[in-house]
């Protein structure tokens, strides 16, 4: 998968190119506006992070240009938080749209559901190490031993299966399991991982959903 | 005329001074006016009817000698006697004429008008009649009336009945008359320029409470909001609007102060995580380390960091909901399953502290579902933090009888001291600053849900019993009272 990062601040595509390289991603950085677009039309890219705010040609002017030849997904990065810019950047054609700060993780499972967009999420067995989950009849097994999980558990385990090897910030969990769309002042996540480890990683020695300090959790096998 | 600051000045047009001078002026000099114009018709009226006694009485003596002279050549011979000792040979004249209206007789150079003449000399029998006419500038009076000559001869057939007139100059009566007017307006004049004077003056001390709050007002600057009017010995009507203006002061003092606190609080806010961040990666670095400890070090900056980036977030939100930037998704939505939403979200963590959360009542409400999510997420936040184990956090959903609806979200725990109470909406308020789980909280969760409750026109409120409840309630105003 190759991806095209046009950012003019250097540290920002610094640490983009590195997180998304040791992602396995291919991965080109332009500074400039005019030198993202020359790039995205010369060679073939799976998604491009554009910046708005880039020096001569901006993000916006880039999409323009680009979506009079090419259909390359892009996803927005920008600083400005606002509806306006939003629906302008969604209006041109982008594909996503995120705000600075944002976690890391946060941008790894846009760029992942960008890139898998239009790819169904099977329906087929999930499974990591001897945890399955067969999502058809909504049934969980660990070591052929059945588990008896709540409905929000199940929903939880099954984005960690889903998103295996990710790290998944507490926010997004959130969002895809309770469908609350915004930082709050709670614990929730934590105790609701807690929970779930209890009953599908505490019984075992091998620990399956582990948690990344600072950042969240991620559900692999070590 | 205006001032350094580019205002009308008190004695423009604009200025109530001018103003309340010039119409007191106005009406001093009308008042004036009409009360001289009378004066002067009063004794003008006064003057003429005592001029018209004196020539009826006249009359009255001249018909009475007529008697006396049996024929016209007899009046002529004796016109001396006729004219008599009365006679004003000066002001007045008298004339004698016969049924045609010729004179008969002359006392001095005088025409009286022909019409005037004929027309009485046409109605014979008729009472005295007092005429008026200018003749060569002077202003003639007159009374006219039948006599009859010979009337005490003894051969009274011979009487002849003639017109007798009477006439006065009143050209001198007039030039008084005149030079009391020139005087009146004279007065009048040097009456309204006094009354004028006076009433700018008045205008002006009256008006001096106005000109205090204006200096008050130039004087006012962000770090001087303290200063205040003193209304002690302000009229009424200026006690009022200093009253407001004065209230006006100590909201923008208020406000201020909490900007000045706001911004110093959020210096305080970021310096801790900025302060455990320097620290850290300054003593990593100062020497070689284990792969382990700068694993430590860059998880434990991840944690700052992201308390940061969360604050910033906060931050935004309340800066755009001040600014009223934030457009708000209308719809209507049962509150109860956005309450039951939220409740299942925190479901873990009220097992986990053994909290139950127990939900009654259902309205429909018309709002932004995010934001009332968002809000409820940190009410619910709060109220299971501080609700001790095994006690219930109750939330009521009311409708009011207003059409607005009501939700109390209510828990048992320590209370809020009736001092914090007005200030639990307040960013970075915390009742205990030093509180354990103050890491937990940004200090801005009770801030945005007032926010979010006054971007839809409603309210958020607090309440605590000693050792008893804590309730939050969120007021909705009705459906029609939106604010846009």
């Amino acid at each position: 998968m190759r991806l095209l990062i046009v950012e003019d601040e250097p540290k920002t595509g610094d640490y983009l190119k590195k997180g998304l390289t040791e992602h396995g991603y291919t991965v080109e950085v332009a500074r400039t506006g005019a030198d993202g677009l020359h790039l995205a039309l010369e060679s073939d890219f799976d998604l491009i992070l554009l910046d708005v705010m880039l020096p001569g040609l901006n993000g916006w002017q880039v999409l323009a240009q680009l979506r009079e030849k090419k259909e390359t997904p892009v996803l927005f990065l920008t600083a400005r938080d606002q509806v306006d810019d939003r629906v302008k950047g969604l209006e041109l054609g982008a594909d996503d749209y995120l705000v600075k700060p944002f976690a890391f993780s946060e941008l790894l499972a846009r760029v992942r559901a960008l890139l898998k967009r239009g790819k169904p999420a099977g329906a087929d067995a999930l499974c990591v190490a001897d945890l399955e989950i067969d999502p058809i009849r909504r049934r969980v097994t660990r070591a052929g031993q059945r588990m008896d999980l709540t409905a929000k558990e199940y929903a939880l385990l099954l984005l960690f299966l889903r998103r295996q090897t990710e790290v998944l910030s507490r926010t997004f969990i959130a969002e895809q399991v309770w469908d609350m769309n915004f930082d709050s002042d709670t614990n929730v996540v934590d105790v609701a991982v807690r929970r779930l480890r209890a009953k599908v990683d505490d019984p075992f020695h091998r620990k399956l959903i582990h948690a990344v300090r600072g950042v969240g959790y991620v559900c692999e096998a070590r | 005329m205006a001032d350094a600051r580019g205002r009308p000045g008190w004695l423009s047009w604009n200025s109530l001074t001018a103003r309340l001078g010039a119409l007191f002026a106005l009406l001093s000099a009308a008042l004036l006016a009409v009360v001289g114009l009378m004066l002067v018709h009063a004794l003008e009226a006064e003057l003429r009817s005592r001029d018209i006694a004196e020539l009826t009485a006249k009359t009255a003596q001249l018909r009475e000698a007529l008697g006396d002279f049996e024929s016209v050549p007899a009046l002529r011979a004796r016109q001396d006697d006729f004219f008599g000792a009365v006679y004003d040979r000066e002001r007045q004249a008298i004339v004698v004429a016969d049924r045609a209206g010729r004179a008969l007789l002359v006392s001095r150079e005088l025409m009286v008008p022909r019409e005037l003449l004929t027309g009485f000399a046409g109605q014979p029998g008729r009472g005295p009649q007092a005429v008026d006419w200018t003749q060569n500038g002077d202003d003639w009076c007159a009374v006219l009336a039948w006599g009859t000559l010979g009337q005490r001869s003894i051969a009274s057939a011979a009487a002849t009945p003639v017109v007798l007139v009477v006439a006065l100059n009143r050209s001198s009566t007039n030039l008084m008359l005149d030079q009391f007017y020139r005087q009146l307006i004279l007065l009048l004049a040097g009456g309204g320029l006094v009354t004028s004077a006076i009433g700018f003056a008045v205008a002006w001390h009256g008006l001096r409470p106005l000109r205090q709050i204006d200096a008050t007002a130039s004087a006012i600057t962000a770090d001087r909001l303290a200063e205040r009017l003193d209304l002690a010995r302000a009229p009424a009507e200026v006690q009022r609007l200093g009253a407001s203006f004065n209230a006006m002061l100590a909201r923008l003092h208020e406000s201020f102060r909490r900007l000045s606190e706001f911004s110093s609080d959020l210096a305080h806010e970021l310096r801790t995580p900025l302060n455990n961040l320097l620290g850290q990666t300054h003593v990593a670095l100062s020497r070689p380390r284990a792969p382990r400890d700068y694993q430590d070090v860059l998880e434990s900056n991840a944690e700052e960091l992201e308390r940061l980036r969360k604050m910033t977030e906060d931050m935004l939100f309340l800066a755009k909901a001040d600014e009223a930037r934030t457009r708000l998704d209308w719809q209507t939505f049962q509150l109860r399953h956005e309450v039951d939403k939220v409740a299942e979200y925190f479901a873990v963590v009220a097992e986990d502290r053994a909290v139950r959360v127990e939900v009654t009542g259902a309205a429909p409400v018309h709002a932004d579902r995010r934001l009332v999510q968002r809000a409820l997420n940190n009410l619910f936040a709060n109220a299971v933090r501080h609700a001790p184990p095994g006690t219930p956090v109750r939330v009521r959903i009311d409708p009011g009888d207003d059409g607005g609806v009501r939700l109390a979200i209510a828990n048992a725990g320590p209370g809020i001291a009736p001092e914090h109470l007005p200030r639990v909406f307040d960013r970075f308020f915390r009742t205990d600053p030093s509180r354990p789980d103050s890491a937990e909280s940004s200090g801005l969760g009770l801030a945005i849900v007032q926010s979010i409750m006054r971007m839809h026109g409603g309210l958020a409120s607090a309440a605590s019993e000693a050792d008893g409840l804590t309730t939050f309630t969120l007021r909705f105003p009705a459906a029609s009272a939106h604010p846009r």
